[in-house]
């Protein structure tokens, strides 16, 4: 144990900034929230101990049984369309087209606009009732709705947002696929496979240590999807609470209705989701996922 | 070998060490804070009265402003973090939340002159004995009427505004007169406005003490109903498209889809710009024709000093110093609403036949006819307020019934109310 | 025909993906006033009225505040960049004692929404004495609080052959040898990654800014384009605009640096 600990002794000294990071800046204020999640705090008085009050009320509270849904359907239908355009694209620039560099540039501009409060005017425009999507559905005698304003279209909205903003697991395909080494894409062209058995039996095996962290990342990043929600419902969760973001409402709760405890329980329940998730993500990815630093090939 | 460069390892600690110890670039017991929300205009008009107080001798400050929404975040964060500001702008919509939690300041024992206030404005913070903020404005709801597209579409605007009866008649004859277009904007979410409507039926919205909702769930479903009949008249616009229209630029009468808006009285300065002909500023729809007791004229927005603060006289004195002093006056104008004084309002004498001047005729006009003014909004009220709006808005979308909504409501109050 | 059908398909997916941004800046050149009114993307009278005023409306230059994000945004790059590295090696490459559970832990301060950890954070900050200054924004950076960036690097470290660290090993280089030889050129595409993302996500990260930022002149962009909309009055849309264009430049500018210089050097790797 003691050789074994020296041993370590290297890695702790590369991890100290973290170290430091997690102790003084994180784990903190991550217990004090777990801390508040059994009491009654409302911010600007100190918290009062409540047990698990607030964990049985959540599942009776008809708007977080709301909140849930809307981010289920959000993660499951944004993710895998996100990832798909984001992998397509990336392998299509990957080729060497001419114009590359403009066109990289170009589709990874909506990634910029963020949660630039501009975004939401600009959704209404394309959106609303009166705006673009329906002039051009007007052109091919389509009567459009107010996609952005009723209750039945208005989360797909937000997933056709993020699924426009594909920009930023794009990126990443695209460095993972420069890492990939130009000698061995040759060694199997000279060994006779096809373009597109190079790509199944190559690049992507290659490749799957960063399309499990897209997709890792992008399934907690889609659970804790806040600001696309916030700038464009302004902050409500509307119409009809049908943009009701889990982190949304946890966020409505604790500032507005000054009910920091209820939020901390909603917060250690999205935390314990994500968990799971993560969890079986990672058992799973042990099929699927090649790693360079494994030697011999599965 | 050495596993390490033992200096490179130094260094990396060194580094990491100086970066979390070093402090920021100023220290924190600093100088009064002054904090506001409001747009760009509010920021320039307060910046230029606070000079006026630097160059009359008034204590050092700091300024620090955020648009609406932000603010409360950042207020709320600050407050918890034991750092609130010294003099801040609070709303009638969270200062019972405030109040009721020990984080503003008394003010009584600080000597803050008053005596010019309209009565009802002074008295505006004052909860449980104790007066923890004062109203820094004179407002009251009132009805913006483009009168010349009601001529235009043939009908006549009653001097003193309509009953409920009236205005409804009058909306759907304006709606089938005039194509694409609606004779009222929606308002069965508009918590503040059913306020005055419940005034009208018999009770205050609140109990005395806050602790409950004294309206009746008939008053509360008669309101929606009202509205909905309007909806299904084509009266009012449908559910998404008045959820496409809440802002200022994109509202109905600043299209022409409608010939009137309802608002806070001094939110006309702002429509009118985008409006060809002058809106008139008339009070809201009555029980009884000319009875305007369910309306009231309040201190919306105060300003309070919060409890921990450090320099409590000088806040006081600056607080004195935005409500009476003339070039105080002259710099805030009517950015902060009708200004809550006779002398204020006749200092800032805004442009005859401007909206400003109309908006603060309008409450002039008012004093008198209005009934008592309500107690402090209590604890939980931006809970109420925003789910009346969402109940509202399920009822508009056919998701549930003004009955049911209203027991909704009903529930929703029983709940958060009396914390 | 295959490469134009591409190039056909490509574009039009460029315009659409496009569309947004060329209303706004077309947005930013009308009056306030029409902005809302025609849906196509020529303005009927183009105006840089919006730009004048939105560069000065709040008393405070825009300058100032494009200044302040690009001094924080730099300095969260180099920190996020220098310690992401490192603890990302460590995870991924160095054998030490509790790793699988300090990875989780690692994975779990993702996990859990930040709203609810800010009031401690900035009670933490407050004891420091850092309110209203820029370290609150980029000290975490340099401790490696971002667990995206570890986690992403710790991926990229996993597809570099081992062979190659042992042939180093073999030539007498220790764990930083190995970091610094062959590790970070071979990280070089995550590394830059890190910092355009590092950039970007700063640039636009409103809600810290707007909690820990109070005097006017030290405020942000973020938090200075919200200041064109207020809920208690008209919101100066045109402005808004005019700056949200501006603000972008940099943005796409340090993007399309960053993104040449994944192309440039590192499409060969392999054993030396």
């Amino acid at each position: 144990m003691i050789a074994r600990l020296r041993q370590s002794v290297p890695a702790y000294l590369f991890l100290l900034p973290w170290l430091i990071g997690l102790l003084g800046l994180t784990i903190g204020p991550m217990l004090l929230s777990l801390y508040y999640s059994f009491t009654d705090y409302a911010l600007l008085n100190t918290p009062e101990w409540t047990g698990l009050h607030n964990y049985t009320t959540l599942f009776q509270d008809s708007r977080y049984l709301q909140s849930l849904k809307v981010t289920f359907i959000y993660v499951g239908v944004s993710v895998p369309l996100e990832m798909a355009f984001a992998l397509a694209v990336a392998v299509l620039l990957n080729r060497g087209l001419k114009g590359l560099a403009v066109y990289r540039a170009l589709y990874y501009v909506p990634s910029l606009l963020g949660g630039s409060v501009a975004i939401a005017l600009l959704w209404q425009q394309i959106f609303g009732s009166d705006g673009l999507l329906n002039d051009v559905l007007g052109v091919f005698g389509i009567h459009g709705r107010g996609w952005i304003s009723e209750p039945g279209t208005a989360l797909w909205t937000l997933i056709v947002l993020r699924v426009w903003q594909f920009g930023a697991p794009m990126v990443i395909f695209l460095a993972g696929l420069r890492q990939i080494p130009d000698e061995v894409l040759e060694a199997a062209e000279v060994d006779g496979a096809g373009r597109w058995q190079r790509f199944w039996r190559v690049t992507l095996p290659l490749l799957s240590p960063v399309v499990f962290f897209n997709l890792v990342l992008q399934i907690i990043g889609a659970f804790q999807a806040f600001t696309p929600a916030f700038v464009i419902s302004g902050g409500k969760g509307g119409p009809s609470d049908s943009t009701l973001f889990y982190t949304l409402y946890l966020y409505q709760q604790a500032f507005g209705n000054f009910r920091m405890g209820y939020a901390a329980a909603m917060a250690w329940v999205l935390l314990l989701i994500i968990a799971v998730f993560t969890g079986l993500n990672f058992v799973l990815g042990r099929t699927w996922v090649f790693y360079g630093d494994e030697g011999a090939r599965r | 070998m050495n596993t390490f460069s033992r200096r490179t390892l130094l260094g990396l600690g060194a580094a990491t060490a100086a970066a979390i110890t070093l402090p920021g670039c100023s220290g924190k017991s600093g100088p009064m804070r002054v904090s506001w929300y409001g747009p760009d205009p509010v920021t320039k008009a307060l910046n230029k009265a606070l000079e006026a107080w630097k160059s009359s001798g008034g204590a050092e400050y700091a300024a620090e402003s955020a648009p609406f929404d932000d603010y409360w975040d950042k207020l709320a964060t600050q407050t918890s973090g034991n750092n609130a500001p010294d003099v801040l702008r609070m709303s009638m919509s969270y200062f019972s939340d405030y109040a009721g939690r020990s984080a503003l300041k008394d003010l009584g024992s600080l000597g803050i002159d008053t005596t010019g206030l309209d009565k009802d404005v002074a008295s505006s913070g004052v909860a449980d004995g104790k007066n923890y903020g004062i109203g820094q404005s004179s407002i009251s709801y009132a009805m913006y009427v483009d009168e010349a597209a009601v001529k235009r579409a043939g009908g006549t605007v009653p001097a003193q505004g309509w009953t409920w009866d009236a205005f409804a008649e009058f909306a759907r004859d304006y709606s089938g007169s005039v194509q694409g277009s609606y004779g009222s904007t929606d308002q069965a979410g508009n918590f503040q406005l059913f306020e005055v409507y419940a005034r009208q039926h018999g009770t205050e919205l609140f109990s005395d003490d806050g602790g409950k909702l004294a309206t009746s769930k008939d008053t509360v479903q008669e309101w929606f109903q009202y509205w909905a009949g309007l909806r299904d008249a084509k009266a009012a616009p449908p559910q998404n498209i008045s959820a496409e229209t809440t802002a200022i630029e994109k509202s109905l009468v600043a299209k022409g889809k409608a010939p009137l808006q309802f608002g806070w009285v001094q939110q006309v300065t702002f429509y009118q710009p985008l409006v060809k002909g002058p809106l008139s500023v008339l009070p809201v729809p009555q029980g009884k024709a000319g009875d305007l007791s369910g309306q009231f004229v309040k201190g919306l927005d105060l300003w309070c000093v919060s409890a921990a603060s450090k320099h409590p006289e000088d806040a006081a004195k600056l607080i004195g110093f935005l409500l009476n002093d003339e070039k105080a006056i002259k710099a805030i104008g009517i950015l902060l609403g009708v200004p809550p004084s006779k002398k204020a309002r006749d200092l800032v004498s805004a442009d005859a036949g401007s909206a400003g001047a109309r908006a603060i005729t309008y409450v002039e006009g008012l004093e008198g006819k209005v009934g008592p003014s309500p107690q402090p909004w209590p604890k939980g009220y931006g809970e109420l307020l925003t789910g009346f709006g969402r109940i509202a808005e399920n009822i508009g979308f056919g998701k549930t019934t003004p009955a049911a909504g209203a027991q909704e409501f009903v529930d929703l109050a029983g709940k958060t109310l009396g914390q | 025909m295959k490469r134009l059908l591409a190039h056909t398909g490509l574009a039009a997916g460029a315009l659409v993906m496009l569309y947004p941004l060329l209303w706004m800046i077309s947005a930013s050149l009308r009056p306030n006033t029409e902005i809302f009114e025609h849906p196509g993307l020529i303005p009927e009278r183009p105006t840089l009225g919006n730009y004048a005023l939105g560069w000065s409306s709040t008393g405070t230059s825009f300058g100032i505040y494009l200044m302040n994000s690009l001094i924080i945004c730099a300095a969260v790059v180099i920190g996020n960049v220098l310690t992401c590295s490192l603890t990302a090696y460590a995870f991924a490459r160095l054998r030490f004692v509790g790793r699988k559970t300090l990875f989780g832990l690692m994975l779990a301060t993702i996990m859990l929404p930040g709203h609810v950890t800010l009031i401690a954070q900035y009670s933490i900050f407050r004891n420091l004495n850092w309110i209203d200054t820029f370290w609150p924004m980029i000290v975490p950076s340099f401790l490696a609080t971002d667990a995206f960036f570890v986690f992403l690097m710790v991926q990229f470290i996993r597809s570099i052959p081992v062979e190659l660290d042992d042939a180093a090993r073999i030539d007498g280089c220790g764990a930083w040898g190995i970091y610094r030889r062959i590790i970070l050129p071979l990280l070089s595409p995550a590394l830059v990654t890190t910092a355009i993302f590092s950039f970007i996500w700063t640039w636009n990260n409103f809600f810290s800014q707007l909690i820990y930022l109070s005097t006017r002149t030290r405020l942000t962009v973020p938090v200075a384009l919200r200041g064109f909309l207020d809920a208690t009055g008209s919101s100066e849309w045109g402005a808004l605009f005019a700056m949200s264009v501006v603000t972008l430049v940099p943005v796409v500018v340090v993007f399309v640096i960053f993104q040449r210089r994944i192309l440039a050097g590192m499409a060969h790797t392999g054993l030396k």
